[in-house]
């Protein structure tokens, strides 16, 4: 319970609660205290000394950054003495920093500026020389001018608390200090997310995409949803003559707080690529060349008529990409289902997540539902700050404010992650054993050996949950078949009056519960089906070479015929007949869902150049070209309406609510009563088909495993490729 | 005047177990063991009005009293040995002469707090001293002094050395715990207090080497006669560390209350080759300067000495003549404080990096009027208002300088690159 206590401020009575810092309640009703090195969340610092503040009966100014709000404390926050102080500290800081705000990066969107303007002095009063150090690059994302810093030490904090990655730190003394990179030259060795740079309050660390090519008054700022992991973060994708020049999360209060990981801060960038299909393409005589919307459509709506009359609709498939926004996916659904009327609709997936949907007996896990509150959350299997950094965060977040306990169950050390955390460390591919375990403790001896877990470490796992109030289960994509079924049933196992229990995928992609959702739910044909009884494929926005291998390279070439949407011309593309230009998600209006179940939104940033159209438009022109008027309306917002009427567990759910709430959960029916026998029968038939010779792995995943992975989208991200090393030719390690 | 914590520094070989013994060593240690409670030692250091001997002049009995008794959490003990204050070398007497009186100090304060293990952080120029103190551990050790079941009491500490990398941040205690946690020098935020929340998180009490030394004293001769010698808020006697222009300069042993005169004139042998005194700085180079009129009244002790500005600091009385420039002197302060600043907060940091570079151009003759003003505000703006006392020791060695001494400051004024800065 919050105790209330009376302060005094500036005169004035004020309640709040007891042993929160000054500064912010101050904040909080609305006395502003200048301040740099504060930060929410952050460990305070103390370092900048522009909060100071005279306490009655304390001989020396103090911090409100540090002070703990006491019953009868007397604060003033504006005196001259105060005043004094502050121009000081203005005087100080200003001392050896640049004063060429004009040609400084952060000009326009710096705190340093803001508080020069508002708390320093008319005329400078530093008379010496100052002393200059280069700026250099701290790695291929991050640039550092050691001579812009006020050492805040905000980016050495969130490097440490909200990333885990402790790459950041100080060189030197006094005046010498600089901040430095973990690598032995000073230079970074980390995971670039960039998170140091977006709280940098002055124009000391910069990206490199973005440094000195826009100002931030000349430059449209849109809020959007990511278009990588399947945590579904919110950024702002700022644009600047048509470009997207940086993407940034700073005091926005989406699911992610002010959170990025690489991908979402410099991953973005492949939307400006001069490499993006900006025409359709036609294959004449072994060759794609450009054709006309006309043309193109009329050929692929006559060609899919004819394989229809020839070989009957089952013989063509439809592909969807589980990237593509909820809307084009479920016209993509209609189409396939309703204007084609084939079963062979479905989406590329890393993982076939059905079965834990299919036996689900728990609420979804939001980000908050980690974040709140103290509770167990027990990781199994997944590599959370590789391939769901926000998740990863998350976890780190709850760990450090509330106390929560973190168990990880992974058949290898992940890194990243806090110390705090209990590791259960088990056999590689036994992660449907311990589901057993979890379900069945009859069965411990077995699951023991399977996992290379003493029996006691399985009974402490049990405990762990049996003593738990609030539990959050993340499951992996090491989870298959029926122990992602038993994933699902651990709500029914054990939630009790007591013990709330919830759970969250690690789903891969942006949409991939979306893709579920709208119905891309069939079966993906084999590559041997392709030429036999699967003649054409009709593929948005996917790219199954790359995904699946080379098997569907001679796949694609046995197909009569292949029509992609497409950003890029893909491998798979390659083998197309014809190739439809489409919009990406930075170009179009829509939603996603997250792995938590949360519907967000996509928002048009920019016009796309070209002859580029939305996937849904495409394929209603075919629809059209087919003889077909698709029952679907002519705007994105108006689809997500006939889509809340018609997809369960998205009722209601408009712009206007997700533009009120950020996020809005869908709601999904869960699975009442579970056949114990049944479920508990294929489990084990799965467990008993477990290798159990396979030897443990000690060493954890390396750096980047997931987040510098080569993608379809991110190698047309100039500065990752440059990164990374990518060249031109794809490569085939990567998938 | 009767010498008690220099008493064994003239006898040969203090510092061996078999002399220290003959001369009543480790008598404080076992009574301490055999007849009295933790909470007897701490009331009878509190009688003592003992003060830390540091700087800091904290009552000593009070620190102990503040380590919480209930706490499931081992304690510690931390002797601050990091003398690293311009002017004081008192510690390094002790510990060269007569080791084992720091020794049976700190397992006495040990035992009052309930600590097992103790540690001395030793600054890093003090090397061969910590090799001297090994040695003196061992030796203490295998006269069954320190370590498992000390005296057959059941008592048990252990004394573990550990040098400092020659940072003067070190010596604040809070930057001294996580240098001796192994990460850089920053100063901790207060509260909490090391008390509560200490060396790896654990109740720690930091003690500075001759306040440690002066336990066993204390303990034998009781509170109430260690008080007496001194005066109603400061017991005893201190180590004054006596430098710069005198005849005689080194460390004494005098009371608290002792005037500053006489330990200059009498003591020291007044200011060499017959000159006359022009300034004294009689704590350390972080206690404002006193003119020569200032001094002539001055008596040391903490609170004659706060009012007239000043503080007793580490008891290093620096004695200047009036061949000195006080400019210079001051430049040579506030140049090692920006060189030891650890750069954590603004107003340290930057502060001490501009005075220097004020302090350059008046050397170098291209000073103003102005700048004397900046150097004063400058030390207002710093005053107060650091993260730690480095930076109010440097803003002290500035802006009284300035104020008492500006003829000197002025002479620069005219003197147009007359003088290089070195």
């Amino acid at each position: 319970m919050t105790e209330w206590v009376k302060i005094t401020i500036d005169g004035k009575s004020y309640s709040a609660p007891r042993g929160r810092y000054l500064l912010e309640v101050c904040e909080e009703l609305g006395i502003y205290v200048p301040n740099f090195c504060y930060y929410y969340k952050l460990p305070p610092q103390a370092a900048c000394r522009m909060c100071l503040v005279r306490i009655e009966n304390i001989r020396k100014l103090q911090t409100a950054c540090t002070v703990r709000v006491q019953d009868g404390m007397v604060v003033t926050t504006n005196s001259d003495e105060i005043i004094g102080a502050r121009q000081g500290m203005v005087d100080f800081i200003l001392a050896n920093h640049p004063l060429d705000c004009p040609m400084c990066d952060k000009g326009g969107e710096c705190e340093l500026q803001y508080m020069s303007l508002t708390y320093g002095n008319l005329f400078g009063r530093y008379m010496e020389t100052k002393e200059h150090r280069d700026e250099y690059q701290l790695s291929p994302f991050i640039w550092l001018d050691p001579q812009r810093c006020i050492l805040c030490y905000r980016c050495i904090r969130v490097c440490d608390e909200w990333v885990g990655d402790h790459a950041l730190g100080v060189l030197g003394r006094g005046a010498h200090s600089e901040i430095i990179g973990n690598k032995r030259d000073g230079t970074l060795e980390c995971e670039n997310c960039g998170n140091c740079v977006e709280v940098c309050p002055v124009g000391a660390l910069t990206s490199a995409n973005f440094r000195f090519r826009a100002r931030p008054w000349d430059i449209e700022d849109t809020i959007t949803t990511c278009t990588y992991c399947a945590d579904g973060c919110q950024l702002k994708l700022s644009v600047r003559d048509g470009k997207v020049v940086r993407a940034w999360a700073k005091d926005m209060t989406g699911i992610n707080m002010e959170f990025l990981c690489l991908k979402g801060r410099y991953g973005n960038e492949f939307v400006n690529s001069p490499d993006r299909v900006h025409a359709p393409l036609i294959r004449r005589q072994g060759r794609l060349e450009q054709a006309s919307w006309d043309e193109a459509i009329g050929l692929v709506a006559s060609r899919l008529k004819e394989i229809t009359a020839t070989h009957g609709a089952e013989s063509i498939a439809c592909l969807g990409s589980p990237r593509l926004t909820n809307e084009v996916l479920y016209v993509l659904n209609k189409f396939a289902r309703d204007v084609i009327g084939t079963p062979w609709i479905s989406h590329i997936a890393e993982h076939d997540w059905r079965p834990l949907f299919n036996m689900l007996t728990a609420p979804l896990a939001t980000q908050n539902d980690i974040r709140s509150g103290k509770k167990t959350l027990l990781l199994i299997g997944g590599n959370p700050p590789e391939y769901n950094p926000l998740t990863a965060y998350s976890l780190r977040y709850a760990v450090r404010e509330n106390g929560s306990r973190l168990i990880i169950v992974n058949a290898r050390p992940l890194l990243r992650l806090p110390e705090e955390s209990e590791f259960f460390h088990i056999r590689p591919g036994s992660e449907p054993a311990l589901l057993l375990a979890l379900l069945d403790e009859s069965q411990l001896n077995l699951v023991a050996e399977i996992t290379n877990l003493s029996v006691e470490r399985l009974g402490a796992l049990r405990r762990a949950l049996e003593e738990s109030e609030d539990l959050v289960v993340l499951i992996g994509p090491e989870v298959s078949g029926a122990a992602l079924e038993a994933a699902g049933a651990l709500g029914a196992r054990w939630a009790t009056e007591r013990r709330r229990v919830r759970l969250l995928p690690l789903m891969r992609f942006n949409n991939s519960l979306g893709a579920l959702d709208m119905g891309l739910t069939g079966d993906l044909p084999a590559p041997e089906d392709i030429g036999a009884h699967i003649k054409a494929l009709y593929l948005v926005g996917v790219d199954p070479i790359r995904t699946y291998g080379d098997r569907w390279r001679e796949a694609l070439a046995r197909a009569e015929f292949v029509v992609v949407h497409e950003l890029f011309t893909t491998e798979t593309a390659e083998y197309a007949h014809v190739v439809l230009p489409a919009m990406s998600f930075a170009e179009i209006d829509g939603t996603f869902t997250n792995n938590a179940g949360q519907v967000q939104r996509v928002r048009r940033a920019l016009e796309s150049g070209g002859e580029r159209r939305p996937d849904w438009v495409i394929l209603r022109l075919v629809a059209k070209g087919m003889g077909v008027e698709m029952d679907v309306r002519g705007s994105a917002m108006a689809m997500l309406k006939d889509l809340a009427e018609r997809v369960p567990g998205y009722e209601g759910i408009t712009y206007e609510q997700i533009d009120a709430e950020g996020a809005v959960q869908t709601h999904r029916a869960l699975v009442k009563e579970v056949s114990w026998n049944d479920l508990l029968d294929r489990l084990n038939a799965q467990v008993a088909a477990l290798d159990r010779n396979r030897d443990m792995l000690t060493e954890p995943p390396a750096l980047g495993t997931g987040l510098f992975e080569r993608g379809t989208l991110i190698e047309h991200v100039p500065l990752m490729a440059q990164a990374f090393g990518w060249d031109g030719s794809r490569s085939r390690d990567d998938r | 005047m009767e010498r008690i914590i220099s008493a064994r520094f003239d006898i040969p070989n203090a510092d061996q177990l078999d002399v220290y013994l003959e001369h009543g060593g480790y008598r404080a240690l076992k009574k301490v063991l055999t007849e009295m409670t933790p909470e007897q030692v701490i009331e009878e250091v509190k009688k003592s009005a003992l003060r830390g001997c540091g700087g800091a002049g904290f009552p000593t009995g009070m620190k102990w009293g503040f380590v919480p008794k209930d706490s499931p959490k081992p304690k510690y003990l931390v002797c601050n040995a990091d003398e690293s204050e311009p002017g004081t070398f008192k510690d390094r007497q002790i510990m060269e002469k007569d080791p084992h009186g720091l020794i049976e100090g700190i397992l006495i304060g040990a035992y009052a707090i309930g600590a097992h293990l103790a540690f001395i952080y030793i600054r890093g120029e003090y090397w061969y001293l910590k090799e001297k103190l090994e040695r003196v551990i061992d030796e203490a050790r295998q006269g069954g002094y320190v370590g498992r079941n000390i005296l057959g009491t059941g008592f048990d500490c252990d004394i573990i050395v550990h040098p400092g990398a020659g940072a003067y941040i070190c010596g604040e205690e809070t930057a001294l715990l996580e240098s001796l946690e192994g990460k850089r020098g920053y100063p901790r935020l207060k509260p909490p207090f090391p008390a509560s929340v200490g060396l790896y998180g654990c109740p720690t009490v930091i003690n500075n080497v001759e306040t440690l030394a002066w336990v066993p004293h204390i303990i034998l001769r009781g509170g109430e006669w260690f008080h007496r010698l001194g005066t109603e808020k400061s017991g005893g006697h201190r180590l004054y560390s006596l430098s710069g222009h005198v005849v005689r300069p080194g460390v004494y042993e005098r009371p608290l209350g002792y005037p500053l005169k006489r330990l200059i004139y009498e003591d020291g042998g007044g200011i060499r080759d017959g000159k006359r005194l022009k300034a004294v700085v009689p704590g350390g180079a972080s206690s404002p300067i006193l003119t020569a009129e200032e001094a002539e009244s001055a008596t040391l002790d903490y609170e004659p000495l706060a009012a007239l500005g000043t503080m007793m600091g580490s008891g290093a009385v620096i004695v200047m003549d009036e061949d000195t420039d006080i400019v210079r002197t001051t430049y040579s302060f506030i140049k090692f404080f920006a060189h030891e600043s650890c750069g954590w907060c603004v107003p340290c940091r930057e502060g001490t990096r501009w005075m220097v570079k004020i302090f350059e151009r008046l050397l170098r003759g291209g000073g103003t009027e102005r700048d004397l003003e900046m150097l004063v505000t400058l030390s207002d703006n710093m005053f107060g208002r650091t993260h730690c006392p480095l930076g109010d020791a440097a803003a002290w060695a500035v802006g009284p300088a300035v104020k008492k001494f500006r003829a000197d400051f002025e002479r620069y004024l005219t003197r147009r690159g007359a003088v290089a800065a070195d």
